[in-house]
């Protein structure tokens, strides 16, 4: 008779299974198959069955001339607004944060209206905060504006979606508004899960708060602030809606995927947006397997 | 003295934290609630009421469609893959077998995937589908195809998340619990049906809310897989929201769009606040 602990693994394998088949089917094979189709010709005409072309749509010397994906100038521009978008979108949202995890610590009547208000954001669809911002900051009737020209900062509305000076920094606003609240909580519950001794260390030696907060409690939460930069790094290398929203043809903030996106679906350029999306799938492994290795998150484990 | 100042500088601070994270979700709402006249007035209260912009997103717009289809597409979605992830979730967090580790990183890996790594490939198996599904099912219910597969990818794309929650949650479940059933010779699927399904529902439920949350609020295979104005879902919904005439933007519309929207969002997250900031944590901290 087979043991307890044996049944149990079979058990096990078997739940496994629909998961196993879904990940195979749903994300292996598209995976696979995007990887091939970068390789093709293929068009909408002959989506179903493009010819394999080699890599000519990421690089190919044609006539002296330099075509393909990694010759195309609006594909850098695309990679460089993504690294500027990601690293002050990060660099806000974990200064934002940090500083909400420790306002949302604070005992008294508001803690728990501070609490709900910071989820709010995180729960408004992308398309809706977009929309939201988008109408505030609206030329000619945008509350934003009305403020500005009401306190003599500007003469005229400014029309800071479209602008291709404020384009980007809209954006990185728009995204931090609505992620702040996320890495306020991961950087919360780390707070939280510190000995009571270390939060009330703080607290005795109110003058130099910032000091013990940066010798003593930072260091200690940096963990938490790690994986939020991970995750919120994922994402925001990937980022399609906000921008996409905001000003879809717009070079000044396309981002990776907009690029991608672009090239298959108003273009019907799918072997070369699937060079793109494949170049954009490398460009953030690259990037994600250096910061994890960097900031040894994956011993994070042993660490518990 | 110095106390007094220290109360009013934390409700100070307190109260910036609200406004900043309430105030564009406050304006929708006034602007929503304003008719054409007075949407166009900048001010920070709203100077009538009225029902307007929400009489015509029911009647004139296919608005509620779109909420039909988006609430379809996220039943549909969060069912299949809670039921799969808490039986997985039982398999990873409660048995020691070899390479669990190993399939619990692969799980978070592709939770981390670029969405668009994997579209052109999806959008060729897409069209393939639809040509196997025309050609098994009539006309009248072609009109779902697009919402049938949205289901489909949104699961794929739900799983690892809803895994590595449930997961998480179940590794929290003292073993000792379960040890009395294994002692007694209880099979597995009775221990996951008497014995951890009622001390998970809470877990299970908050999970469901979350992935709902996530589908409800896609936009890339939303806007990709449908093509037609019966099967949009809402965020493609609000996104294609256009003025009768040309250049004038029904912003008082696509406000009462986004607050429609959105308020059942807000009053969930609301009412179940900290069993959401611990589903959060529980997704990414122990991971």
């Amino acid at each position: 008779m087979k043991s307890v602990s044996q049944i149990r693994k079979r058990t096990a394998l078997i739940f496994l299974i629909p998961v196993t088949i879904i990940l195979l089917s749903s994300a292996l094979y598209p995976l696979i198959s995007t990887l091939y189709l970068s390789l093709t010709d293929a068009e909408l005409e002959n989506f179903l069955n493009p010819n394999y072309v080699g890599f000519i749509n990421y690089i190919e010397n044609y006539e002296g001339m330099w075509y393909g994906v990694l010759a195309d100038s609006l594909f850098w521009n695309s990679v460089r607004n993504t690294l500027v978008f990601t690293i002050f979108s990060i660099s806000l949202e974990v200064v934002l944060g940090i500083s909400f995890a420790l306002i949302m610590l604070i005992e008294n009547k508001l803690k728990w209206f501070v609490r709900a208000a910071v989820l709010i954001p995180w729960a408004i669809p992308t398309i809706v905060s977009a929309r939201m911002f988008e109408w505030m900051l609206q030329d000619q009737f945008g509350i934003f504006n009305y403020m500005l020209i009401g306190l003599g900062i500007l003469e005229q509305g400014k029309a800071w979606t479209t602008d291709p000076q404020t384009s980007m920094i809209v954006i990185i606003i728009i995204d931090a508004w609505k992620t702040s609240p996320f890495v306020a909580i991961l950087v919360y519950a780390g707070l939280k899960a510190l000995p009571n001794e270390v939060l009330e260390a703080g607290k005795v030696d109110g003058t130099n708060g910032i000091t013990q907060f940066y010798y003593i409690i930072f260091p200690l939460i940096l963990p938490a602030i790690a994986v939020a930069i991970v995750f919120r790094g994922l994402d925001a290398l990937r980022v399609f809606d906000l921008i996409y929203l905001i000003n879809a043809g717009s070079k000044d903030i396309m981002s990776m995927t907009v690029y991608a996106r672009r090239e298959m679906f108003e273009y019907s350029h799918f072997g070369f947006g699937a060079a793109a999306s494949t170049m954009l799938t490398l460009i953030i492994g690259v990037i994600a397997v250096i910061f994890i290795q960097r900031t040894r998150l994956h011993k994070l484990d042993e660490m518990e | 003295m110095n106390k007094l100042y220290d109360k009013i500088f934390k409700y100070g601070l307190q109260i910036i934290v609200i406004i900043f994270c309430v105030f564009p979700f406050y304006y929708a709402v006034m602007t929503s609630l304003e008719g054409s006249a007075a949407v166009f007035v900048p001010n920070f209260f709203p100077t009538e009421i009225n029902p307007k912009n929400y009489i015509y997103l029911l009647f004139e717009h296919n608005f509620p469609n779109t909420i039909l289809n988006s609430l379809f597409v996220a039943t549909v979605t969060v069912s299949i893959s809670i039921t799969i992830s808490y039986f997985a979730a039982w398999s990873l967090s409660r048995v020691n077998f070899q390479g669990r580790s190993m399939f619990l990183f692969v799980i978070l890996a592709i939770s981390m995937f670029p969405q668009i790594a994997v579209l052109t490939g999806m959008y060729q198996l897409f069209l393939n589908f639809k040509e196997f599904y025309f050609n098994i099912f009539d006309l009248r219910v072609k009109g779902i195809t697009s919402l049938l597969w949205l289901c489909f990818t949104y699961t794929m794309f739900n799983i690892p998340f809803t895994v590595w929650v449930l997961t998480t949650f179940m590794k929290g479940v003292p073993k000792e619990i379960e040890e009395a059933a294994i002692v007694d010779g209880a099979s597995s699927f009775l221990i996951l049906r008497k014995i951890f399904l009622p001390i998970m529902t809470p877990a299970i439920f908050t999970t469901a809310i979350m992935a709902m949350i996530a589908v409800w609020n896609e936009f890339l295979f939303a806007l990709t897989f449908t093509a037609t104005n019966s099967d949009r879902t809402i965020t493609v919904g609000i996104a294609l929201i256009n003025g009768t005439v040309e250049y004038e933007v029904p912003w008082g519309s696509i406000m009462a769009a986004s607050v429609i929207v959105t308020v059942p969002l807000v009053i969930i997250t609301l009412l179940l606040q900290g069993r959401i900031m611990s589903g959060l944590t529980a997704g990414s901290i122990k991971g």
